[in-house]
């Protein structure tokens, strides 16, 4: 994928908007940080671009290489190149790991690829992300550490080596020696090509991918788009400034209600 | 493993002494259960019941659990004819009962699973796993009561039920029911029924699979592990192939 242009984009989850304007315009090769306050719209942004099927675009465009993205359905987003690590992987029970990562490597190939490479293919990956071939017979992230199911995405990345890849706080209960790891995998996914869209609250991570520019999302805008230096700035400033600086104010998280869970009785009928 | 065959009352009459493992090919019309397991002894029940032949069938009775006893009973139901399934179970001191079903239901069948475990005394253990995949018109019920009796102190017990609901005007039901009259005991239940979780098929179609494949790899997830504890090789294969050739999926 060479360009990625996002439009005047209004999604909304459930009937509220959330996303109120997004433009952004992405080159092949861009790196980009997305910052911004936990709750303004950064992940609803993933999400919508992977085509999540509970947010809604209600108005705008997302356009790959000039073709709409936005009528496709999630598979073909994918077979388009995008990808996107989740903040929360699900765990899949029954489905096998190796199954699993088969399937989608064949899902993106014309022909199916052959055991042997496929074994290599695996392997390597593994060893990148240093996690153990016993993962092969577990089932998809059931019963994963934190880390484990961060490492379980950067391995299906270093698979399907899409064009953009959107990772959403890969860095989330990861410890320093992970962290190093995961930040070296994206370094040499970058240098394969591949474009990135990053949300961290960390610099940390940053540090170790090298971005080639930031920009900050507040209630469901992007407010500032630039240079990298604006990470250091949220870093050490947090994002304060942004009201100062643009008059922009920000609102806090909205305490979420406690939903308590009803008792175990289910029953559909149609 | 020995396969039980019913008497001309449709009958299986049992008493397990030792360590056994049966077979039950569940054919056509009613089959009515006898078991007792007795002191000590251990009882692996494997119970099938194959795509075919077409017609209905229905299983009651009881399988009884003396002192310390052990029961395992894994049933896998492909079939597309009605079943009604009511097994009860008594379980006395130390006796430990585990049930786990696979089942589909498709076209107009309507199944519905009960399995009733009684704890009599302390220290009785119940496990009862119920998994199923629904499409086209038809019904599936999982119901299943543990009833834990005053004095069954250290008991434990778990009904779980899940439906994958792929039908288009099918009807789906879990219903784990807990009766519980002791303190010291450890009881829970889980139900789950839905269109296979929208969670898992965003995932899944994140990484390049297309709704059907994703929903089939869901469902096949849903039921191969029941299908694996199937011990003899040439029917848990049998079985095998028909959850990996997606033979309750209609194109």
């Amino acid at each position: 994928m060479k360009q990625l242009v996002i439009k005047n984009l209004h999604v909304s989850v459930e009937g509220k908007e959330i996303l109120k304007g997004v433009n952004l315009v992405f080159n092949q090769g861009d790196v980009l940080a997305l910052l911004g306050p936990n709750g303004h719209g950064k992940s609803t942004l993933f999400n919508a671009i992977m085509g999540h099927p509970r947010y809604k675009i209600t108005s705008g465009s997302i356009l790959a290489d000039g073709e709409d993205v936005t009528s496709m359905s999630v598979d073909e987003r994918s077979k388009k190149g995008i990808f996107m690590a989740f903040q929360n992987p699900p765990e899949v029970s029954g489905v096998e790991n190796m199954d699993f990562f088969k399937q989608i490597i064949n899902s993106h190939r014309e022909s199916n690829i052959k055991l042997f490479d496929f074994y290599n293919k695996l392997k390597e990956a593994y060893q990148e992300v240093n996690l153990s071939e016993d993962m092969n017979t577990r089932h998809l992230n059931e019963g994963f550490s934190g880390g484990e199911k961060k490492r379980n995405e950067i391995l299906q990345m270093l698979l399907l080596n899409p064009g953009l890849v959107l990772l959403d706080e890969i860095d989330s209960g990861l410890d320093v020696d992970a962290l190093q790891l995961i930040g070296k995998a994206i370094s040499k996914q970058i240098t394969k090509g591949s474009s990135f869209i990053v949300i961290s609250h960390y610099a940390r991570l940053y540090s170790l991918i090298n971005p080639t520019r930031a920009a900050v999302m507040v209630d469901g805008k992007i407010v500032v788009d630039g240079g990298v230096d604006i990470i250091d700035k949220v870093d050490k400033q947090g994002y304060e400034w942004i009201r100062r600086e643009l008059g922009i104010s920000i609102k806090k998280e909205e305490d979420k209600p406690i939903v308590l869970e009803s008792c175990a009785r289910n029953k559909a009928v149609k | 493993m020995k396969e039980l065959v019913a008497n001309s009352i449709n009958q299986i009459r049992l008493e397990v002494q030792g360590c056994e493992t049966y077979g039950v090919d569940v054919t056509c019309g009613p089959l009515h259960f006898d078991i007792v397991v007795k002191e000590n002894a251990s009882l692996r029940l494997e119970i099938i019941r194959i795509k075919n032949p077409v017609c209905s069938a229905s299983i009651d009775g009881r399988i009884d659990l003396r002192k310390n006893a052990h029961l395992e009973v894994v049933m896998v139901d492909f079939n597309k004819e009605d079943i009604n399934v009511d097994l009860h179970s008594d379980l006395q001191e130390g006796s430990k009962a585990t049930y786990k079903v696979a089942v589909t239901s498709s076209g107009h069948a309507k199944k519905v699973y009960n399995f009733h475990v009684f704890h009599l005394d302390p220290h009785t253990t119940s496990f009862v796993k119920m998994a199923g995949v629904l499409t086209d018109e038809a019904e599936l019920h999982f119901l299943g009561t543990s009833d834990i009796f005053k004095g069954s102190v250290k008991a434990k017990t778990r009904q779980e039920g899940r439906i994958a609901d792929l039908s288009t005007r099918g009807k789906a039901e879990v219903s784990p029911i807990l009766n519980i009259d002791e303190n010291d005991v450890v009881a829970s239940h889980g139900a789950a029924l839905g269109k296979v979780p929208d969670a898992s098929l965003f995932y899944l179609m994140s990484r390049g699979l297309t709704k059907k494949e994703a929903t089939s790899l869901l469902t096949v997830g849903y039921l191969k592990p029941f299908v694996m504890e199937i011990s003899d090789t040439n029917i848990r294969n049998r079985l095998l192939g028909y959850v990996e050739e997606r033979g309750f999926i209609d194109d």
